[in-house]
């Protein structure tokens, strides 16, 4: 009897251990990557992104490239070149892609126009009764901020790795760095980013008055990071040139002239000027930004990356490609597919970042970078691209 | 085969002296060949590690600096790819790796190690000086810490070498070496035999003097180690330039690459901002370049940067000189051609390598002068035992017998080899407790570091004490014997430590077993040297213990290089057995006390209060303490142990050189003392000495308070030598004479007079480091100085000289 008792004793302390110890993201470890054959059909993905943003398909090709590097699906080819068509890539994959344990649900694409805030709420509460009635998918990428908000509710319970924000915490889809505050939700993290990128510039140019522009919205605001530069600003004691200029509710053409307004009359007041993430500041509209910063000689550093710095943004750190957060994702999806709790795998993230220099622009606005600086970048690029 | 017993007496005698000289010549040679041998894979490994260190620490500034731009260490874009140019770089590093701050490795290259091994040499990084390498697996290691933003450490650059490629690249001149030295034993040996052939100092009847028989060994020995050492002073000079310009190309043919691929860019030749900053890392790990320059197409210099960071653009173009420029072209690729943009040059400082090239010779002088302190004293053992007719001992009760001459000199070859034994490991013991340190009761690490030595040299005053007591009660032999035994165990246990607390214990019962045999030792000095040769038998005896500290200090470090620091111990234990060896079989006759101690009446030999009591209360005793030994003491370890090391590092001299300036103190009361010790014993008066002792060696301080030059320190160790040479035995042969002396017992009053010298040993450092505080270096000697000559001006007022001071 004492015996019995005790084994009952043994085996109820194990099942305690071993289900009632919450899985921590220290877990991450733990769930492998290797492809796991769902036990009926194959993983149904879905996709969520607020607007045709160009990043945003830059990145969801990286994440298939990271989920062919782990054997997910076969290989397939991609074109270099955003397909212009909202959605277009998400039916080329849907149509093309080949996998024995997953697949890109051709009616699974939703997005709320480009950045429309009139249709977002009505796309958000038919992606959200999908979620949560029919079970059809296993699944949701979320690409962007709008994304992100939108799906990280309790209102439904599928899977959902937020991609491609610039402030998850900032923006409210997470909680944290360590807990994303839902079971089902997960978001890239990547702490101090932005800030870190300010202080290196203020540290190489010493400028005294920084300008930025931004939507005053609060996405506007996390997408440009504007917390983090203002924190930092208090910090160093610099102050902050601000020029408010819309993105969702308008024309792209109005986004992108009202933006370039916006560095003309910064570039006139600021004596150094971080382009921070908007969508009217694209291939269009760059050159006319770049244009008027080096007419006024004002030292520029990119939010985004070296694309920006091949036609004419002074400098970026930032990460080099997408290839890298590209398998941090797929290595996500592997993970949830392999059974771990999207809440329990580990969302920070520190981007491998690439340090990027125009050497024309340093020559036309007068700086001199110093030997080192030259030294420690990864790429130099000696002409502006158009 | 030659029947050594059908020969005649001379010629067996010359042949029995011929295999002595012969055995001594293999050793002394052996001792060169291993210390010098030791010194070149010393001296590869150090130009190994300043290749890779100029290289490393560039490579870790530079991700220090994109860290500064941002990049995370965990997660830096290239890493692979600066990993990968580094072992280009360095062929000879053989594993290449970042690390975090915990030493976890993030990016490797190469061969893999143990787990945990980087992790441990990060960790001692951390305490040991900026620079140190540290043996990992087969191989050494090079940390070079990487700052993050805030300046704290974020990370590690970490290389390491194989054991194999240091022995490698050192084959050629190992093997060369080697054959100079077999060949200097062959030329020896030959002129050693010829030599005794034709001029045996056995012939005839009369006994050999001291001077025929050693003046040919002497001679051949001094030869043969300086031919020896002649050959060494250049390899490690070919060696030496070697390294310099293996460590300027490399650095210069980085520095070109690298601006190439700027130049490749499009960056402007002339538009070089800054370049100050990567030509003075350069010149902070090659100490030998003078200035650096970049040069346009046409020989235009754009930019001078000299030692110092000072910048010139402009000047006026330098000719080459061929001996001490170097060149590299600074290229741009234009449409798949290299186009010659202008060069990158570097000029070596003469003066410089001059500098390093008379270090090098001073290195080699060391060696060669070890050794020759090793040939004296081996051929003073030798001399010790042709010389010596058995003396007959006493045993309380039994009829005196004749006392022979010359038992005074056998303290010296029986110190000699203690010490010798027991000084092997002294080099390395902080090291070596570094290696086994854990946190413990909450002490500081320096604290937990030189609590090993501390409490060595506590037991080793303590059971000296012990020891005074002993030779009087049961003979002096008792305490060395016992002393050795105890000193043997102890290194065993040494060996073994794997803790703080046990190795700590160790080095306790060492330093036990070593005080108690010492002060044995002295006390058959004291007890079996007539009147008339105690003094010079106290300074043999001291000849003996720097001879052997001198000369087991540099082979135990020799040895601790080649095969680490816990065999040595083991070493260190099986030669302590050979003063034992000695004494049980040269000294045996001289067991107990001569018989001329049995009519003076037995002194009490209980270690008492009161027996102490009485030797206190005697003024001349007490002064002698508080006038010579204890200032003398005070003013030794004051100079030579405290600021001497202090003051020469702040000066920018090397530890070679305070080492070099060390040893002449050693020397002097090594050769000397011997020599003025026949004086002392002449003389009537043996206060006449202590004073002199005291007036030379406080002038020689007082004398820095006008000079601090390096001539006028030198010459303050020498005047410190020479009054240790004056005074130090006539203060045991003043003490000798006096009858609370007698009464108290020999052996118990000279324990007493070790205690005062102890103390004002600890006593130095501090009175010396208290005044430096208050009043700076040069005043604080001076000050020392003054106490010290007032203190032997009121001995001279105050003691008086003991009615029979035993002169001839």
């Amino acid at each position: 009897m004492v015996k019995l008792v005790l084994r009952w004793l043994l085996a109820s302390v194990v099942f305690l251990a071993l289900g009632v110890v919450p899985v921590t993201a220290a877990d991450t470890q733990r769930f492998s990557t290797a492809p796991k054959a769902k036990a009926q059909g194959k993983w149904r993905i879905g996709y969520y992104e607020g607007g045709q943003y160009p990043d945003y398909e830059v990145i969801l090709k990286a994440v298939v490239r990271g989920l062919i590097e782990l054997k997910w699906m076969n290989p397939l080819e991609m074109s270099a070149d955003n397909n212009p068509a909202p959605g277009g890539f998400w039916n080329y994959l849907a149509n093309n892609a080949v996998s024995n344990y997953l697949e890109f649900v051709p009616d699974g694409y939703y997005n709320a126009g480009n950045f429309d805030p009139k249709l977002r709420p009505e796309v958000r509460e038919r992606l959200i009764k999908r979620l949560a009635e029919q079970g059809d998918i296993d699944l949701m990428i979320a690409m962007g901020t709008w994304a992100g908000q939108d799906l990280a509710n309790d209102r439904h319970h599928v899977a959902t790795v937020v991609a491609s924000t610039s402030d998850p915490i900032g923006s409210g889809i997470v909680k944290s760095a360590e807990d994303s505050g839902l079971n089902h939700l997960h978001a890239k993290v990547e702490p101090d980013r932005y800030a870190r990128q300010i202080e290196l510039f203020h540290d190489i140019i010493r400028f005294h008055r920084l300008g930025v522009v931004f939507e005053d919205t609060p996405e506007g605001r996390t997408y440009a990071a504007v917390d983090a530069i203002e924190r930092t600003a208090a910090a160093r004691g610099f102050e902050v040139v601000r020029c408010t200029a819309p993105f969702s509710g308008v024309a792209q053409e109005e986004a992108e002239s009202r933006l370039t307004v916006c560095y003309e009359q910064i570039a006139a007041t600021a004596d150094a000027v971080y382009l921070t993430v908007h969508r009217g500041l694209n291939a269009q509209s760059l050159p006319r930004v770049v244009a008027a910063l080096v007419a006024a000689q004002r030292p520029s550093f990119s939010m985004l990356g070296e694309s920006e710095v091949k036609r004419g943004v002074l400098m970026s750190v930032a990460q080099g490609n997408y290839s890298y957060v590209g398998h941090f994702h797929a290595e996500t999806l592997a993970r949830i597919f392999n059974g771990a709790q999207p809440r329990a795998l580990s969302q920070v993230w520190l981007a491998p970042a690439k340090i990027a220099l125009n050497l024309k622009t340093t020559e036309l606005i007068g700086y001199n970078p110093p030997v080192d600086i030259l030294l420690a970048c990864d790429e130099i690029y000696p002409t502006i691209e158009p | 085969m030659i029947a050594v017993h059908r020969l005649s007496r001379p010629v067996a005698g010359a042949l029995r002296l011929f295999f002595a000289f012969f055995a001594v010549l293999l050793l002394t040679l052996a001792l060169n060949g291993g210390l010098t041998l030791g010194a070149l894979y010393k001296v590869q490994l150090e130009s190994v590690s300043a290749v890779v260190r100029v290289v490393g620490h560039d490579w870790a500034l530079r991700i220090q600096g994109a860290i500064r731009f941002g990049k995370p260490i965990e997660q830096f874009y290239g890493l692979e790819t600066t990993l990968a140019e580094i072992q280009h770089d360095l062929p000879v590093v053989a594993t290449v790796a970042v690390t975090d701050a915990a030493g976890r490795v993030l990016s490797a290259r190469g061969e893999r190690l143990r787990d945990g091994a980087l992790a441990q040499a990060i960790e001692r990084s951390r305490t040991a000086p900026a620079g140190s390498t540290y043996k990992i697996d087969g191989g050494y290691c090079l940390v070079f810490p990487i700052k993050g933003r805030d300046g704290q450490t974020t990370g590690a650059l970490v290389m390491v070498v194989k054991e194999t490629a240091i022995a490698q690249a050192l084959e050629n001149h190992f093997e060369r070496n080697l054959m100079v030295l077999v060949l200097v034993a062959l030329a020896a040996s030959a002129a050693l035999l010829v030599g005794m052939i034709m001029f045996n100092p056995l012939r005839g009847d009369a006994p050999p003097s001291g001077w025929r028989l050693f003046a040919l060994p002497i001679a051949v020995m001094v030869l043969a180690q300086g031919g020896y050492a002649w050959d060494s002073i250049e390899t490690f000079h070919r060696q030496y330039l070697d390294t310099v310009k293996e460590t300027t190309e490399i650095s210069l043919g980085r520095l070109a690459r690298d601006l190439n691929r700027l130049f490749d860019k499009g960056v402007k030749i002339d538009r070089l901002v800054g370049i100050e900053e990567p030509f003075r890392r350069v010149m902070d790990n090659v100490t030998e370049i003078g200035f650096m320059e970049i040069r346009a197409g046409h020989d235009e210099v754009l930019y001078r940067v000299h030692r110092g960071g000072r910048l010139e653009r402009g000047v006026a173009p330098s000719p080459l000189l061929p001996a001490f420029d170097l060149t590299a072209d600074l290229q741009q690729s234009v449409d798949g051609e290299r186009l010659r943009l202008g060069s990158l040059r570097l000029r070596l400082e003469a003066s410089t390598i001059a500098a390093s090239a008379r270090q090098r010779l001073l290195d080699s002088g060391t060696v060669t002068l070890v050794s020759t302190l090793f040939v004296v004293e081996l051929l003073m053992l030798l001399a010790v035992l042709v010389r010596q007719q058995p003396a007959l001992a006493t045993r309380t009760g039994e009829a005196p017998r004749v006392i022979a001459d010359g038992r005074h000199l056998l303290g010296r070859p029986s110190a000699f080899l203690l010490l010798f034994a027991w000084a092997l490991p002294l080099s390395f013991i902080p090291l070596r407790m570094r290696e086994i340190y854990s946190p413990v009761a909450g002490l500081p690490l320096h604290v937990v570091l030189a609590l090993p030595l501390s409490v060595e040299m506590l037991c080793a005053l303590m059971t000296a004490l012990l020891a005074g007591a002993l030779t009087d009660r049961r003979g002096w032999h008792v305490p060395v014997l016992a002393g050795i035994g105890v000193t043997i165990a102890g290194e065993l246990l040494s060996m073994r430590a794997e803790s703080v607390w046990s190795f700590t214990l160790a080095r306790a019962v060492v330093g036990a077993g070593y005080g108690l045999a010492w002060m044995g030792i002295q006390g058959f000095v004291f007890v079996w040297a007539t009147p008339q040769t105690v003094a010079r038998g106290v300074a043999h005896l001291v000849a003996g213990i720097f001879a052997g500290h001198i000369c087991g200090s540099a082979v135990g470090a020799m040895l601790a290089q080649q095969i680490g620091y816990v065999p040595v111990f083991g070493i260190s234990a099986g030669l302590s057995v050979l003063p034992g060896l000695f004494v049980l079989v040269f000294m045996r006759h001289y067991f107990g006390n001569p018989a001329s101690d049995l009519a003076a009446g037995p002194p009490s030999r209980r270690l008492d209060l009161a027996s102490m009591a009485q030797l206190l209360r005697d003024p001349d005793f007490v002064w002698l303490q508080l006038g010579s030994v204890v200032p003398f003491s005070v003013a030794q370890v004051g100079l030579l142990y405290f600021t001497l090391p202090l003051f020469l590092t702040d000066e920018g001299f090397s530890q070679a050189t305070v080492g070099r300036i060390l040893m002449i103190y050693g020397l002097t009361v090594i050769y000397l003392g011997p020599f003025l010790g026949r004086f002392v014993d002449a003389a009537h008066s043996k206060k006449t000495f202590i004073v002199l002792g005291g007036l030379i060696g406080s002038g020689g301080m007082i004398y820095l308070y006008v000079d601090q030059s390096l001539f006028a320190i030198t010459l303050a160790v020498f005047a410190l030598g020479a009054a240790s040479s004056l005074a130090g035995a006539a203060q045991s042969a003043f003490a000798l004479n006096l009858d609370a002396v007698a009464k108290t017992g020999i052996g118990k009053a000279m324990g007493v007079q070790r205690a005062a010298d102890k103390l004002g040993q600890m006593l130095g450092p501090l009175l010396v480091g208290a005044l430096f505080a208050s009043v700076g270096a040069a005043s604080g000697l001076a000050i020392t100085g003054a106490l010290y000559l007032a203190a032997t001006l009121l001995f001279l007022a105050v003691a008086h000289s003991p009615g029979n001071e035993g002169a001839v």
